[in-house]
């Protein structure tokens, strides 16, 4: 047998080691791009719903009592929170936040309109 | 097939050992090396794989993150905007006063409140600080425009000649800044009077839109209003009509605005006409509230009232209005001169009635009075010079041009009655009070090119009731119609008391045709008293008119581009029954109560014997058989009173 054929131990292991450190670094990256992803899409969604909730409000401003929705998309549960704060005679805020992770931070949409809340009524 | 590949076996020797490893996989040879050799393209393959997902991943989440930082900033753009019309509404509603100088101090000084923080208030809760700036030395500056009717120079003009900042409108740049990022919005704020018709009082629209039951087309054609209608028909507003005595109301020349007014009977006979149509009327107005009631659409049919509070409402198509040139002068109109005026869009009903504020006259040119043609009718007797009592808050008595009559007036002389007898009578010759006889079409040009400065050319004004008819005080009593009429081209005309166009009716009978009574081309008519048109023509050309007085009865036909502002109450109808009347601009009726009396033809309140006495109150505003369509090219005296509307927001690229 020619001593230039065949694989020789060292290669193989020098072989294996990279590979391993190979598989090593996908196993960190993918994780983390799966989860970047993942929370890019939440942000939109978040983001989408908020605003469809601050449209809703800037239609027809409601009650100043806050309300709170709990909203499953992409199999992630979000939990938005609505609120009227009255600024002055002519001004309200609406502002609007979703949490959906304890870990990470939510999103926050806030803006201003002439108007006042309506009253609230009583059952 | 290798020769060809280029690996010719004879060549292979020659190779360096990664080329000879290379060309060992190729064959399928199996060599040292050739294991970390594959091991290192699989790792490379799975660099590339990571490398790309991360990347993905990466800029996936920038776009979220941007998407979100856009809406957010979206919202706090428009947060700054609402925050900027409630305080410039405040200020405007704070202005209550009967004269507004909005030239003056009651403007809000933009660039001095936005050196504070935008959101005086609850800042906190915005995700980032909000920036506005009016300092032109800004990169992005906004320019506040809104009480010009000119063009003006923004910031995308810098280093031009451009005036990209339309008029009556605030260009407004907005930076939102969340975390380190600055999204720069630009938002289009534009003021416009948003009525085509305004009263406190109540309006009434007169005219079947219905077909008669033999088939043909009704004589009255239908009332029809374009726009938006503002009316507070609560007659809690509207002072109770006085209960003067017919015959018992002195006449007072000029007219005292807070007196009823005495037409000659063909109007009201006009009017008589129509009114059996009333059960086809429709009532425009909704609940008393101090909030403008607007009502929105066409009107030529009975209609719901839509009550929508300070929501505007409306089916009207304003774009593009503002690239017309057209300029309604009205005194004061200007970016030089002062405005003083008393519309706004919630308080008008507190300030409207009775508190219009006449211009200035002591700039007006007065007027000689027209000798009489050859062939003229006998003329009354020469009135002695008396001045005209000056009405409430209608002149400067400090005014030396204001009080004093024209002493250089030259009336026609006296001419012998007819009977060849003068009265012995003191009642039967009563010393008729000054009149501006109009002998002949009264025609007053301005310059050809209207400026918006003071122009002496371009201001008349007429010290005295004025009108196309004048009564013989001896016997026997008669009234006289010159058929004249008023034409104004890029002018001002005043008259200190009525102005009584009220016999263009053509003397052969021929109700087809019609002098034309009023008619203006870039021109106002300011009437301190009642404004009479009866069987005659109200036209304006496309450069519009404006028509302010302090009661108007019409019956006329024609293509009026304008806006009319009548203090008191206001009837419109048209000459003849199917005559159209057509008003192309917008109306604003105080609403206060009048009573017209109509009297015999021969009838002159300085005559005693009247009868049969024809009373019609009106109240506000009456429309027969009118057509009025909203057109804010002619309303630029009042686009600057009105609301702010956000035309657009948009990011800037």
């Amino acid at each position: 047998m020619s001593a230039r054929r065949g694989l020789s131990i060292l290669e193989v292991v020098v072989a294996m080691a990279l590979l391993a450190l190979g598989f090593l670094f996908v196993l960190g990256i993918v994780p983390t791009g799966v989860t970047s992803i993942k929370r890019s899409e939440d942000i939109e969604a978040a983001t989408a719903y908020g605003m469809e909730l601050m449209e809703d409000a800037r239609h027809s401003l409601p009650p100043a009592t806050a309300h709170e929705y709990v909203l499953t998309m992409n199999q992630t549960e979000f939990h938005f929170r609505r609120e009227l704060v009255r600024v002055n005679d002519d001004l309200t805020d609406i502002v609007v936040t979703a949490t959906w992770s304890e870990t990470l931070p939510g999103i926050r949409l806030v803006t201003r309109v002439q108007g006042q809340p309506a009253e609230e009524v009583s059952d | 097939v290798r020769i060809a590949m280029g690996f010719a076996p004879h060549a292979v020797a020659a190779l360096p050992p990664s080329g000879r490893i290379w060309y060992n996989l190729r064959m399928g040879r199996q060599e040292r090396g050739t294991a970390l050799v594959t091991v290192l393209l699989a790792c490379s393959v799975l660099l590339v794989v990571c490398l790309s997902l991360g990347s993905l991943s990466i800029l996936n989440l920038n776009l979220a993150g941007g998407y979100s930082i856009k809406q957010q900033s979206l919202l706090m753009a428009e947060a700054a905007v609402a925050q900027l019309k409630s305080e410039l509404d405040k200020a405007q509603q704070a202005d209550t006063g009967n004269a507004v100088e909005m030239e003056g101090a009651n403007r809000p000084d933009l660039l001095a409140r936005f050196q504070n923080p935008v959101f005086p208030e609850g800042a906190d809760r915005f995700p980032g600080p909000v920036t506005i700036t009016f300092d032109t030395h800004a990169d992005h500056y906004s320019v506040d425009n809104s009480y010009s009717e000119t063009p003006a120079a923004g910031w995308r003009d810098r280093g031009s000649s451009g005036q990209s900042v339309p008029p009556f409108s605030i260009d407004l740049l907005i930076g939102a800044t969340i975390g380190s990022r600055t999204v720069w919005y630009e938002a289009l704020l534009r003021r416009r009077w948003p009525y085509v018709l305004c009263t406190p009082g109540k309006v009434t629209m007169m005219g079947s839109p219905t077909y008669a039951k033999d088939g043909r087309t009704t004589t009255v054609q239908p009332s029809r209003i374009v726009g938006n209608i503002f009316s507070l028909p609560n007659l809690d507003f509207v002072p109770p009509p006085p209960s003067p005595e017919p015959g018992d109301e002195p006449y007072e020349p000029p007219a005292d605005p807070s007196t009823d007014i005495f037409v000659d009977a063909d109007l009201i006979n006009n009017i008589l006409e129509l009114m059996p149509k009333e059960r086809s009327s429709v009532n425009v107005g909704g609940t008393a509230s101090l909030k403008p009631q607007i009502s929105p659409g066409v009107y030529g049919m009975p209609v719901s009232i839509t009550s929508t509070g300070n929501t505007l409402l409306g089916t009207v198509d304003i774009s593009g209005s503002d690239t017309s040139s057209t300029v309604a002068v009205y005194p004061g109109n200007t970016d030089t001169g002062s405005v003083r005026h008393n519309v706004q869009p919630y308080n008008l009903a507190k300030n409207l009635q009775n508190a219009f504020q006449l211009p200035d006259i002591s700039s007006f040119k007065e007027l000689q009075m027209q000798k009489p043609p050859p062939d003229a009718p006998p003329v009354p007797p020469a009135p002695p010079p008396v001045p005209p009592a000056p009405p409430p808050n209608a002149t400067d008595p400090n005014d030396p041009e204001a009080t004093p009559g024209p002493t250089d007036v030259p009336l026609p002389s006296p001419s012998p009655s007819p009977s060849g007898s003068p009265s012995a009578s003191p009642e039967a010759s009563p010393t008729p009070p000054p009149y501006y006889v109009l002998y002949d079409d009264l025609v007053l040009n301005g310059p050809e090119t209207p400026t918006f400065e003071y122009d002496e050319s371009a201001r008349y004004r007429i010290m005295m009731p004025a009108g196309n008819r004048y009564v013989m005080y001896k016997n026997p009593r008669k009234i006289y119609y010159t058929g004249a009429g008023i034409e104004l081209h890029n002018a001002i005309l005043y008259i200190d008391g009525d102005l009584d166009l009220s016999s263009t009716k053509p003397r052969d009978g021929d109700s087809a045709a019609v002098i034309p009574a009023l008619r203006g081309t870039n021109a106002t008519v300011i009437v301190n008293g009642t404004l009479l048109l009866v069987n005659g023509s109200l036209s304006a050309s496309e450069k519009g008119m404006v028509i302010f007085c302090r009661r108007l009865v019409s019956a006329a036909q024609g293509h009026y581009r304008g806006l009319i502002m009548v203090q008191k109450s206001a009837a419109i109808c048209p000459a003849f029954p199917g005559a159209v009347m057509e008003i192309q601009g917008g109306i604003v009726c105080g609403g206060a109560p009048v009573s017209l009396y109509a009297l015999d033809p021969n009838y002159d309140p300085r005559i005693p014997d009247m009868s049969d006495t024809i009373r019609v109150h009106l109240q506000g505003l009456h429309l027969w058989s009118t057509r009025l369509t909203y057109d804010p090219r002619y309303m630029k005296t009042l686009n600057r009173f009105g609301p702010l509307e956000v035309l657009t927001i948009r990011p800037l690229e």
